[in-house]
């Protein structure tokens, strides 16, 4: 049984292809760009050919992100924190708690020992507490998005990014440049600025290991590093884990056809 | 080319949100139609208002449903207290800015204080307009309730024939009788296709539809209407899996249009209370010998729960077990506007019976000047998940 997960986020969609609810075949990403629906459609139509599927192989796809009510050939939507509670679990099935930090904003959850969500929070003032404050870091100190994991994990003396507005922080980036602070000091305290805020809605939800870091910003090991630091308990990070919301959905797709076919019998 | 020209040759969903938008402030549709027809227009104020009887006079029935958020209200806030209803609020708003100037008459019904109050602040700040108050029987179930009713809208027409300037034809009533109810089986049609096939019709359309049908002359109504769902009929779109909710709780204040877009990304909203009323009074009796009696024994021999009036006969808890069982509803959602007594009343009634159902609900309040409905999509979202990957 195939399903399919698709991820309309702020800046990526991200789509997963699902066999039996246990075997990820694809993930793949793309830029959401102005047109969030053609993007999910091409982002699919990729995945399909990748795993050399046709449209009709697959029995349910879920969306999810900030686009999710635009993708008109779901089946059904899922908000982030269900998508990414399921991906979580997909990937570290002794989750308790998901921070899921996306370009625009931030959600954590709390989830019991079925991996129910019982607790969130969602930010939503503007990107500071998010990965839009880091690429716009990056582009403020002249260095490509891809540069800045490398550069913040040679940092020896972060220094912190005080201003709550990304914008604001281009002032405080030039200021630090002026001064001669080093870039990886500078970058690395940026991603332990965005890790910081992040902390104040996972205490809020109430911090319970497992902890696991969903999305993104598992493209930027230093980041896990980072938020570390501040909660002193493992984050579960890798590369698999950016499409966890995606992977989630596509999961979810699963266990609805599997509650049909139960209520079927 | 005149009014009724053009919207001829319109498609029937362009004309029906023109006249809906039209109708949150300005009601220039209508300023025109009266200038191009020499018609009279009667306002009026939900949730029912037996429509034959102004249309058969030569008025066009009007439902006004306040400026759903679209103007601030100033005179509104001088007049009224903060603790009302936002829907009374913009609608003396509306009455006091002018923008109801062009109607020549406004009717009320006593569907609760609120109103009862809306119209005699409109009677003294607007003593050049015929307002008239409608007292509806309390008791619909005693048999003087059919002479009491029948006398009360003989007194409404004494009010409306000065203004039309001819007498009531029980003739004319009858076949006005006969035009609302074609308007009637269209709405129906249409409700019927909302609880049966939902994907077909979006939420902002069926409103729009269902709106226009209290803006527009009932003629011209139907023939679009028509039109509409037979072009409806006809669509192929994807069935999505969503859960089928029941939304009850907005019979007077509408929701906003964004808001109900909000919660149709989460579940199908097979069936609701908008504009209730002409949907409630239903198939009104053509056989009857005297028109204005057969108007009289729709309402008080009516059956069907309508919040803002008791029947000792209805029994409000069955009757939602009903509609849950039969229109297959996975969750109920209360959208309640804020300080509305009458829904909140009932609020508790209905939700005692899906206690015991176990039927899950939520509960949402709004008011015409909310613009952020993000919570309120997330709050259902999250129930309609709960159900269908739980």
């Amino acid at each position: 049984m195939i399903t399919a997960g698709i991820d309309v986020g702020a800046r990526y969609v991200k789509a997963a292809i699902l066999e039996d609810g246990k075997r990820v075949l694809v993930t793949l990403v793309d830029r959401s760009g102005y047109d969030p629906l053609g993007a999910a459609r091409k982002a699919f139509e990729s995945a399909l050919s990748e795993a050399g599927l046709s449209r009709s192989d697959v029995s349910y796809v879920v969306s999810t992100g900030f686009g999710r009510h635009r993708v008109d050939f779901r089946d059904a939507n899922a908000t982030d924190i269900t998508a990414a509670a399921a991906g979580a679990r997909f990937f570290y099935p002794n989750t308790r708690t998901v921070v899921d930090v996306g370009a625009g904003n931030t959600r954590t959850s709390k989830l019991d020992e079925n991996g129910k969500v019982v607790q969130f929070r969602v930010t939503d003032k503007c990107a500071a507490g998010g990965g839009g404050f880091l690429e716009r870091i990056a582009y403020y100190g002249g260095i490509d998005l891809s540069q800045l994991e490398e550069l913040a994990l040679k940092s020896q003396k972060p220094v912190m990014i005080s201003t709550v507005c990304s914008v604001l922080a281009e002032t405080e980036v030039i200021n630090l440049v002026t001064k001669n602070i080093p870039m990886e000091d500078i970058m690395m305290g940026a991603v332990m600025s965005v890790a910081g805020r992040v902390v104040a809605p996972i205490k809020q939800v109430g911090l319970t290991p497992e902890v696991t870091l969903v999305g993104g910003m598992n493209m930027n090991a230093a980041f896990p590093l980072a938020l570390e630091r501040f909660l002193k308990v493992h984050v579960n990070s890798s590369r698999d884990l950016v499409f966890a919301n995606a992977v989630g959905a596509a999961y979810l797709g699963y266990r609805r056809l599997q509650k049909r076919a139960v209520i079927a019998q | 080319m005149t009014l009724l020209e053009d919207a001829a040759s319109r498609e029937p969903l362009e004309l029906f949100r023109e006249v809906t938008e039209d109708s949150y402030v300005d009601f220039s549709w209508q300023r025109r139609w009266k200038e191009e027809t020499g018609g009279r227009l009667l306002g009026y104020f939900p949730v029912y208002f037996p429509e034959p009887i102004a249309h058969s006079l030569g008025f066009l029935p009007v439902n006004i449903l306040g400026a759903s958020g679209y103007i601030e209200l100033e005179k509104a806030t001088a007049h009224t207290q903060s603790f009302v209803c936002s829907i009374s609020r913009s609608t003396f708003e509306l009455a006091a800015t002018g923008h109801l100037d062009h109607f020549d008459a406004l009717a009320f019904t006593n569907i609760c204080d609120v109103a009862r109050n809306l119209s005699g602040i409109i009677k003294r700040n607007k003593p050049d307009k015929t307002v008239v108050y409608l007292h509806m029987p309390i008791n619909n179930a005693v048999a003087p309730a059919k002479d009491y009713l029948y006398a009360e809208y003989g007194r409404l027409i004494e009010k409306l024939e000065p203004i039309s300037g001819r007498k009531l034809d029980m003739e004319a009533l009858r076949r006005s009788i006969a035009l609302y109810n074609e308007k009637w089986e269209l709405q129906h049609r249409m409700e019927q296709l909302r609880i049966e096939r939902p994907w077909l019709l979006p939420y902002d359309e069926y409103y729009y539809a269902l709106r226009a049908g209290q803006l527009l002359p009932v003629e011209l109504y139907v023939e679009k209407m028509r039109s509409f769902l037979s072009e409806v009929e006809k669509r192929d779109r994807k069935q999505q899996d969503k859960i089928r909710v029941l939304v009850l709780g907005d019979f007077c204040e509408q929701p906003a249009l964004p808001l109900m877009r909000a919660m149709e990304d989460a579940a199908y909203l097979v069936y609701d209370e908008a504009i209730i009323g002409p949907r409630w009074i239903g198939r009104v009796n053509e056989a009857e010998e005297d028109p204005l009696m057969a108007l009289v024994k729709a309402y008080t021999d009516n059956l069907r729960p309508l919040t803002t009036r008791y029947h000792p006969l209805i029994d409000k808890q069955q009757h939602i077990a009903e509609l849950v069982k039969d229109l297959r509803i996975d969750a109920v959602l209360f959208l309640v506007p804020k300080f509305c007594e009458p829904a909140l009343y009932d609020f508790v009634i209905r939700k005692l019976a899906l206690d015991r159902m176990h039927v899950p609900y939520v509960k949402l309040e709004y008011e015409e000047s909310e613009s952020t409905f993000e919570n309120a999509r997330m709050t259902l979202e999250t129930l309609a998940e709960s159900i269908i990957f739980g």
